[in-house]
């Protein structure tokens, strides 16, 4: 290139430069709509336990949300439609993050909604607190997601230990009101994967809210394919309760093989098998009936009922059919809230607004916990969205705990 | 005294699990070369079929079986024409890695349609399971699981039976010929072809099989198949290749090593038991207890 | 000599214009390009034993999961974190040392084994890492996995630059065997290993020193991926995905060459990128990346540079029969 043809050229960018800066958008020129990005297992490992239908749910949830006119955001005094970008990330943390990024860097999404399950929330949420975007986890509840300090990252669902303190306040209840006998231990068997952990961390500690004594607790590999040693040692102690902190697969495995041995406590409770029906389908009556778990869904009787049944109307299946909606439900909406709350889309304001938010949604009053204990971690973040205790009778799932949400009364088993 | 009754009974039953998983792969493998990674994937399929027929669409098990054999059927003929067929004419040196890759490929396709499908299709859990549960045994006091006896029995019975068929029938001795020696196979007038197809055939029924017998005690779900893949590669290779009653007795071993040490030692440690005792077997006897192919 | 010349002043163009590219890529780009050179290394070093020596390895993973874990641990330590600022460099170096020692030792028993023996004697070795890692919960965090302190984590845009690094170091490593004596023996041994004995080779030392060189530069891979992730778990660290896949990229691109792990590195990660990235269609991106791979397989099961467009190329470009 000439060297005088170099100063003009130089000119001419930084006009253009001034030019693109000092073109301010007068601040009610609104966005075509609001982009939400997210990664789910669809395939792969993760998504046994809740792949393609979460995906139906989120995707039916939007097409409601936007029917109604979408968010309103004051900033530009109008509704906007939102739009969800979902990606598979097949069950690998790797692909997760690198979704995640294109989500941030290429889709240019807003905001985002976490993965599923915690070993995947754990490495996307980096990405999250890397731009400062919002990201609203739904599921994963471990408490060494949230004791890391990040801003950028909450949870809508209670954490997982917290799952042991609902269930022994109902047994508690029952041996008050005389509905079972006076149980004394507790066995519990913990399956080495992080959520099973925390689960089975919470069975072990708040057992002495109902009394109990912890006799045995038994960490087990994950997928074992044989309890016996278990079994074997379990038959002389005789547990009252007998807490399965596991996947509902390998639940499966450890119910049949008690069964086919004769190994029948008082009563059985394992929290994952009663998402859904289909472990009562899978393992048959003579092992299901009267097993005690939990569960995400309830007759509802609070807050935008209305949007998360027209939803589950849309996707044309029952809500046992579809694992989690109350927590891509709750998730979503939380999201909303804090932007109808902040009035922008500035993703800092929208954070801030979440964190302060308390509304009343499908469980009551929702709001998010910042330091608090639990089981001896510090963790931000963490929502409050409770579980219900279930029991599976007559092949279906009756909710048991809280007593104003109780659709049954506990059966013996 | 009891106690060592029952986990004695544990482990074998264990390990009549673990031959289930295995031995048609073995089939495959020191009859044709060909290393099917898919081979837990059909498992996995078999267990998924039937499912959806038996549970799901509620037919009869009489209609079930027919149409499990004639799927399975299809699909192997398929699998051998479309894949082995093809390998084996690009060249028998590419055999081992070509298998490798385009196994692999169809694993992953196989088990994501599966899973995907089942999810969209029957029900949210793609996770497959039998309720069928059959009275314990009661024997001196204890409670024995007459579902895993059953499936002990049924996999020593088709372990034998392919055993049998390989030693005594005119195709299964065609089958060692083509695996000892391609050439003198050829020269005594065999027809590669038709045994190998058989072979293929076989096997997956077997797997196809075993995949339903698995399900009657441990569920497994749709991505379940490339762990049993591993899972099966290790057993026979513990067992040595070549040798089919031998995975019964290397499944045996290895079920009543898990058992005992999960009793001793604490459940955790049951997996890390079985690894370090196949790789302290194949330090000492690096052909496997039984083996006598070398790949 | 001229052919030489050309084909090195082509290479180093090539490095330069992948050095020069981050600005022009989106973040998610980097990321998968990070990625992809970490697998690269991984890929080269299996080739060491699965293309030159002739031995399927399936625990090269092991190492990368050494490398990570080691560097992860020490770096939590805190008599570690008293020695700043050396912290970093001496971690690293511990690590990439202990893998190698770890490889060297491992290797007398490994290599008493033969063929699909030796291959799942590997696989049940990252197993049973893996089920150890997680058993050890007091030291390894267990299930829940471990991180790595916030002051030492590197950017992505750090690690773009140090994996590139290591990756062009592997395959510089297998093109220099490729030319060497020492790589002419493993050849040799795999060859006929019987003869290569009786020719005077130290049959063991050799095979020995293949499994430590194939050891180190995967366990950097390890250690700079442990850096920008941040956080590593037992399925993040030694997944059987990290020493599945190699072999296959190996495969694919045809062993034995040196080119042979960059294609097939490459030829994976753009269809996996490409299904999972850019196509969101109602039929699962895995199920297409499996037909895709599936269908590859079936026309060049010999992988590409063993296939006969490949040696038609070769040898209308240079004239004669080189490894490369």
């Amino acid at each position: 290139m000439k060297k005088r043809l170099l100063v003009p050229f130089f000119f001419i960018l930084l006009m253009v430069a001034f030019l693109n800066s000092s073109m301010v958008f007068p601040a009610d020129k609104p966005p075509k709509e609001i982009k939400i990005g997210a990664s789910l297992a669809i395939t792969g490992p993760f998504s046994v336990e809740w792949g393609p239908p979460t995906l139906k749910y989120s995707q039916a949830l939007e097409s409601v949300v936007n029917e109604r006119g979408g968010v309103y955001v004051k900033e530009y005094n109008t509704r906007l439609p939102i739009k969800l970008i979902i990606y598979d990330d097949g069950s690998s943390p790797d692909r997760s993050v690198e979704l995640y990024e294109k989500l941030a860097t290429v889709d240019k999404a807003d905001f985002f909604i976490g993965p599923e399950s915690s070993p995947i929330l754990i490495k996307a949420s980096t990405i999250a607190e890397k731009y400062g975007i919002p990201m609203i986890g739904s599921c994963g509840n471990s408490p060494y997601i949230f004791a890391r300090g990040f801003k950028w990252l909450v949870g809508v669902d209670m954490p997982a230990p917290q799952w042991g303190e609902t269930y022994y306040a109902m047994i508690k209840q029952l041996m008050d009101t005389k509905q079972i006998p006076q149980l004394k231990t507790v066995a519990v068997i913990k399956e080495e994967t992080p959520h099973t952990m925390d689960v089975g961390l919470g069975a072990e500690h708040y057992a002495k809210i109902a009394g109990l004594e912890v006799v045995s607790s038994e960490k087990i590999p994950q997928g074992l394919a044989d309890f016996s040693s278990i079994i074997i040692k379990w038959k002389g102690l005789k547990p009252d309760i007998v807490y399965v902190a596991s996947w509902s697969s390998t639940a499966a495995t450890f119910a049949k093989q008690a069964h086919e041995t004769g190994f029948k406590p008082f009563t059985l409770h394992i929290p994952h098998v009663t998402l859904t029906t289909v472990w009562h389908k899978k393992v048959g009556p003579e092992i299901a009936e009267g097993v005690t778990g939990i569960t995400h869904i309830a007759n509802f009787k609070s807050g935008d009922v209305q949007l998360y049944n027209e939803a589950i109307k849309r996707t044309g299946l029952g809500p046992y059919d579809l694992g989690i909606p109350p927590n891509r439900f709750l998730s979503l909406e939380v999201l909303l809230k804090g932007i109808e709350k902040a009035g922008t889309l500035n993703r800092a304001k929208v954070m801030d607004a979440i964190k302060t938010l308390r509304y009343q949604t499908l469980h009551g009053e929702m709001f998010f916990r910042f330091g608090y204990d639990i089981v001896g971690k510090k963790c931000d973040g963490v929502g409050n969205k409770p579980v219900y205790i279930a029991q599976l009778q007559g092949g279906e799932i009756k909710v048991l705990w809280p007593l104003e949400l109780a659709e049954g009364k506990y059966k013996r088993r | 005294m009891r106690v060592f009754f029952q986990l004695f009974i544990a482990g074998l039953s264990l390990g009549g699990i673990y031959a289930l998983l295995s031995f048609s792969f073995s089939l495959i493998i020191s009859t044709t070369k060909i290393l099917n990674i898919a081979h837990g994937v059909i498992f996995v399929w078999g267990a998924g079929i039937t499912a959806i027929l038996w549970l799901h669409l509620r037919l009869h098990p009489l209609i079930t079986f027919p149409i499990l054999f004639l799927f399975f059927v299809g699909f192997s003929l398929l699998f051998f024409n479309g894949i082995v067929r093809v390998l084996i004419r690009k060249g028998e040196h590419y055999l081992l890695s070509g298998s490798i890759l385009a196994t692999f490929g169809l694993a992953f396709a196989m088990e994501s349609s599966l899973g995907a499908g089942w999810a969209n299709f029957i029900d949210p859990q793609p996770t497959f399971l039998l309720p069928v549960n059959l009275a314990p045994i009661e024997l001196w006091g204890m409670a024995i699981s007459s579902n895993r006896l059953m499936v002990l029995f049924f996999a020593g019975l088709m372990i034998m039976g392919f055993h049998l068929f390989l030693k005594k029938t005119f195709f299964g001795k065609g089958a060692r010929a083509m695996a000892q020696n391609f050439g003198g196979f050829l020269i005594i007038g065999l027809n590669p072809y038709w045994v190998s197809m058989l072979i293929v055939v076989l096997a997956t029924l077997a797997t196809a099989l075993s995949g339903i017998l698995y399900i009657l005690v441990v569920p497994i779900d749709a991505y379940g198949g490339l762990p049993i893949t591993l899972k099966a590669l290790t057993i026979i290779i513990l067992a040595g290749v070549g040798s089919l009653p031998g995975i019964l007795a290397a499944g045996g071993l290895l079920g009543l090593v898990e058992v005992i040490g999960s009793y001793f030692f604490g459940a955790i440690w049951a997996h890390v038991i079985s690894f370090a005792i196949l790789f302290l077997v194949l330090l000492f006897r690096p052909t496997g207890l039984f083996g006598k192919v070398t790949i | 000599m001229r052919r030489n010349r050309k084909v090195l002043l082509l290479i180093f163009g090539i490095v330069v214009l992948i050095a020069i590219l981050p600005p022009f890529l989106s973040s998610s780009m980097l990321l998968v390009l990070f990625l992809s050179f970490l697998w690269l290394v991984l890929t080269a070093n299996y080739d060491i034993l699965g293309g030159f020596l002739g031995y399927i390895h399936l625990a090269q993973g092991a190492f990368f999961g050494i490398g990570a874990y080691t560097v992860t641990l020490l770096l939590s330590a805190p008599l570690i974190q008293a020695i700043e600022p050396f912290s970093l460099f001496i971690a690293t170096l511990a690590a990439i040392i202990f893998s190698g020692l770890f490889a060297g030792m491992i290797a007398f028993p490994l290599f008493r084994l033969k063929g699909l023996y030796f291959a799942v004697a590997t696989l049940v070795l990252v197993f049973l890492l893996g089920a150890l890692v997680v058993n050890l919960s007091e030291l390894t965090g267990g299930s829940y996995g471990a991180f790595v302190p916030r002051q030492y984590c590197q950017n992505t845009l750090t690690g773009y630059y140090l994996a590139l690094f290591l990756a062009i170091i592997s395959v510089g490593v297998n093109e220099h065997l490729s030319r060497s004596k020492l790589g002419l023996s493993f050849i040799s041994i795999r060859e006929d290993e019987e003869a290569a004995a009786s020719i005077g080779l130290n049959v063991s030392r050799k095979k020995t020193i293949a499994y430590v060189l194939s050891s180190l530069p995967s366990a950097g891979a390890g250690i700079i991926f442990a850096l920008n992730s941040g956080f590593i778990d037992h399925n993040i660290a030694l997944g059987a995905e990290r020493s599945l896949l190699p072999p296959l990229m190996a495969l694919l691109g045809g062993t034995g060459h040196v080119l042979g792990p960059v294609l097939g590195v490459i030829i994976i990660r753009a269809v996996d990128v490409l299904f999972f990235h850019y196509i969101i269609l109602p039929i699962p991106s895995m199920f297409l990346y499996g037909i895709v791979l599936m269908l590859v397989a079936l026309f060049i099961p010999m992988g590409l540079l063993n296939s006969s467009w490949a040696r038609w190329i070769t040898d209308r470009l240079w004239r004669s029969h080189s490894i490369f």
